[in-house]
């Protein structure tokens, strides 16, 4: 019989060694793997039922201490702190044992059983080092597992010890090692800590690790004690505590209790880490040396970015020939067997042309997705946001910036706008989040192969598309200086950042990233895409106009388009739309429908082009080229209000709760956006047009 | 009585103010007195192995810091740095940390 209690298990650890790996080794599940630090900025659970015992794993932002100075770490706290976890597995970076020893100071004063996972011990192995495991575990007191995770090994001999020890009570016992803090810190801790054992409304937190962190002066603590019964008690007593240790050290009590903490890792270290050959070479100074170099800094990256993109585009062409004419072929097929009527529009046109004009690009984002991933996993992109950062902090933005935009370039907004927690200030947070939307996402990136598939030649298209990422990046950039010189003048925040050592990402990781994140496009394409499809399909072709037998396919549609709901709508905002290019059927109500999700406005087109149409064999981008209504010009304006105008409804309104809710930014990001889009497209049309190019 | 400890009290004054500009004033900067104590700010060291003294920014950086592994006395081998370079990097407790040149501005290091 299944046992009914469940086993909740934290994963913790510093940020970038592999936790989110070890959690996918040991649930199955994927989640994104990165190799930067402050992927994981919510916590993840997942349960799973080993030998009956239903076991939850929790996996935590990555974090060096426990304060409270930036969100990732204020999640992390609150959730080791309120949720009380019944084990907390804390994965430790074989190759960097000293500072992931620190945090491991800290977790042991939370009263909660620890299982130490040593993990990475290929790349210590690399350095010429090994690991005594079993002289770790000695000195630690707690059980000390090595694994390489993203080969798995390893993984179920924890599950087992996670299974037994907890089946014996084993790990309430663990003789857990703590930072021996001398007799003096030791007395007056003590006596705060007698106080807070006296008070009923504290009875919630470990109490040593509390006393330790008031006499800290971690702000959390300070707040945690506010309003309870002997409030005024500990504070004066911490008071005199904090004086009397002062005099007594000569130095701030805080610089002296990491002292010893950093002391207790590093004598553990040195006992646990042994030498045995010298290093040859060490691969990543080598790789850092061109890679971060003065002048080759900037160049290099560029050319990552271009790889990138060249890998992406010449690599999916074949693919996305076949799924375009796949379903093309389907649509036929459909029509063929299904009789001739409402229900034959609804799939025909309305299903199969909306959803598979979105699907039909499919290849295109798995390849991106592969490329951006695997520089990703190698540890690049962290030194990417190095060598971006004196770029970025002349436009106002944090170094760290670089990845919530990256991030929203390699898939969608809402992960980019989630991912602005790591950075420390809000201020920082908040332009971040402004340069997030005009980033080319995923959904952003079907609308540009398709329009720029459709009127420019193979050749160029890759190159017209980095030029269109070079302008979102430009755009992205002038906004916040813009935002930098008006509304948010303050500094910037500081930048230190650990730069995580170059490791070649494994096969497996790489595809399951890629699939992960494909995964979140169909499943999106399933259902909101149908059902905004439908929407769209039905606003076409209702309410019917009259049929007049006298009148051709092509004249008949056009009658129909004025009859219908859409070519009402057109009507209205057409005098909007029509100084910027666009009629009020296609383009417009495509603009509108994107916003809510921007893959719509690929399906709505597909919609209407195939309801105009007699079911032939184009694929949706011949159709639009074959179109005498659009041209380049009204194809790259169209594009430039599509990169820039409002933002899609989903990431509007994440980006309405991490701001704080506020209003104003709100209100400033939708208008704003939007008029400047207008303009922008607007100058770029009449210009276009008076030149005469592309026409 | 008065006036003698007055007195007393305006020679110590102006013995106190000529040690301190004996002492102070032949440094024309802050960072000239920094090298006379043998310490420098990160900024402007050049490559080589140091010893980290004391961080002086705000209380948040400061305790930024002091997680890295920035505790007095340790061990910090400057891999970059200077103004021209793209940013600085150092190693510190066998990992290597970037950092841009505005927190390098807040942190003395002593040569070892």
């Amino acid at each position: 019989m299944p046992d009914e209690k469940i086993l909740n298990v934290a994963i913790a650890g510093n940020p970038n060694i592999g936790k989110s790996t070890i959690f996918n080794a040991f649930t199955g599940h994927t989640q994104h793997v990165g190799n930067y630090p402050g992927i994981t900025v919510e916590k993840k659970e997942w349960l799973k039922i080993y030998k009956d015992i239903k076991i939850n794993f929790v996996d935590l932002p990555g974090v060096y201490s426990l304060s409270s100075y930036s969100e990732d770490e204020v999640v992390t706290r609150n959730f080791l702190i309120d949720d009380k976890p019944d084990v907390i597995i804390n994965v430790i970076d074989a190759s960097n044992i000293e500072r992931n020893l620190y945090l491991f100071t800290l977790l042991a004063e939370l009263n909660i059983p620890i299982i130490v996972v040593l993990n990475m011990l290929d790349v210590l192995k690399s350095q010429g080092k090994i690991a005594d495991t079993k002289m770790l575990e000695e000195i630690l007191g707690v059980p000390v597992f090595s694994t390489i995770a993203n080969r798995s090994i390893g993984i179920y001999e924890i599950l087992d010890c996670l299974v037994t020890c907890y089946k014996n009570g084993n790990l309430k016992k663990q003789p857990i090692a703590k930072v021996d803090f001398g007799e003096d810190i030791k007395i007056e801790l003590d006596k705060i800590d007698a106080l807070i054992l006296k008070n009923k409304n504290l009875s919630k937190f470990p109490s040593f690790w509390l006393s330790i962190q008031l006499l800290d002066n971690d702000p959390f603590a300070l707040t945690s004690i506010e309003k309870t019964e002997n409030e005024t008690e500990i504070l004066d007593q911490t008071k005199q505590s904090e004086s009397h240790l002062k005099k007594h050290f000569g130095k701030k009590l805080e610089t002296e209790i990491t002292n010893r903490r950093y002391g207790f890792a590093n004598s553990v270290a040195k006992t646990v880490i042994k030498k045995v050959y010298s290093q040859k070479i060490d691969i990543s100074e080598i790789i850092d040396t061109f890679a971060l170099n003065k002048y080759l800094g900037i160049p290099i990256f560029a050319l990552v970015m271009y790889i990138i993109f060249k890998f992406t585009f010449s690599f999916s062409i074949p693919f996305v020939k076949a799924f375009g004419l796949f379903f093309s072929k389907l649509g036929q097929f459909a029509a063929a067997i299904l009789p001739h009527g409402p229900l034959e529009s609804l799939i025909v046109d309305g299903i199969i042309g909306g959803v598979g004009g979105v699907l039909g690009f499919f290849p295109l984002i798995l390849f991106m997705f592969l490329a951006i991933a695997f520089f990703e996993d190698s540890g690049y992109m962290a030194r990417a946001a190095f060598v971006m950062d004196k770029i970025m902090s002349k436009f106002g933005l944090h170094g760290k910036s670089f990845l919530p935009l990256i991030l929203a370039t390699n898939g969608c907004a809402v992960p980019g706008l989630l991912a602005t927690r790591t950075l420390h200030s809000k201020r920082d947070r908040i332009i971040t989040m402004f340069a997030v939307p005009f980033m080319i996402c995923g959904a952003k990136l079907l609308v540009f192969a398709l329009i720029i598939g459709a009127f420019f030649s193979e050749k160029s298209q890759t190159a017209i598309m980095f030029v269109m990422y070079l302008l979102s990046i430009t755009l992205a950039l002038s906004v916040t200086k813009l935002l930098s010189k008006t509304i948010l003048k303050s500094e910037s925040q500081y930048f230190v950042m650990e730069l995580p050592q170059y490791h070649l990402p494994t096969l497996k990781g790489l595809f399951l990233k890629m699939w992960e994140r494909g995964w979140m496009y169909i499943r999106k394409a399933g259902t909101v895409i149908v059902f905004i499809s439908i929407l769209v399909w039905f606003i076409f072709e209702y309410p019917k106009a009259p049929v007049n037998e006298n009148l051709s396919k092509s004249e008949q549609s056009a009658v129909q388009l004025k009859y219908s709901f859409a070519g009402k709508i057109g009507k209205y905002i057409e005098p909007v739309f029509k100084p910027i290019g666009m009629d009020g059927n296609r383009g417009a109500i495509a603009l509108l429908a994107g916003l809510a999700a921007k893959e719509v406005i690929v399906s709505t087109l597909g919609t209407f082009y195939a309801i105009g149409d007699d079911r032939s064999s184009q694929s949706l981008k011949e159709k639009i080229a074959s179109d005498k209504d659009w041209s380049p010009l009204k194809g790259i304006t169209f594009l430039i209000f599509c990169l820039i105008y409002m933002p899609c409804i989903v990431s509007v309104s994440v980006f309405f709760k991490e701001t704080g809710p506020s209003f104003k930014w709100l209100t400033l990001l939708v208008v704003g956006s939007t008029a400047f889009a207008w303009t922008a497209s607007f100058i770029v049309f009449q210009l276009g047009t008076l030149l005469k190019i592309g026409i | 009585m008065k006036s003698i400890k007055s007195l007393v009290l305006q020679i110590y004054e102006y013995f106190r103010k000529r040690w301190i500009r004996v002492h102070f004033q032949k440094f024309k900067s802050f960072n000239k007195c920094l090298s006379y104590n043998k310490m420098a700010k990160l900024s402007n060291v050049v490559p080589g192995a140091y010893k980290f003294v004391a961080a002086y920014g705000d209380a948040n950086l400061n305790r930024r810091l002091l997680e890295m592994g920035f505790v007095p006395n340790e061990e910090i081998i400057v891999i970059e740095s200077g103004k021209k370079k793209i940013g600085i990097m150092v190693k510190i407790r066998g990992s290597k940390i970037a950092l841009n040149n505005k927190v390098a501005e807040k942190i003395l290091l002593k040569r070892k």
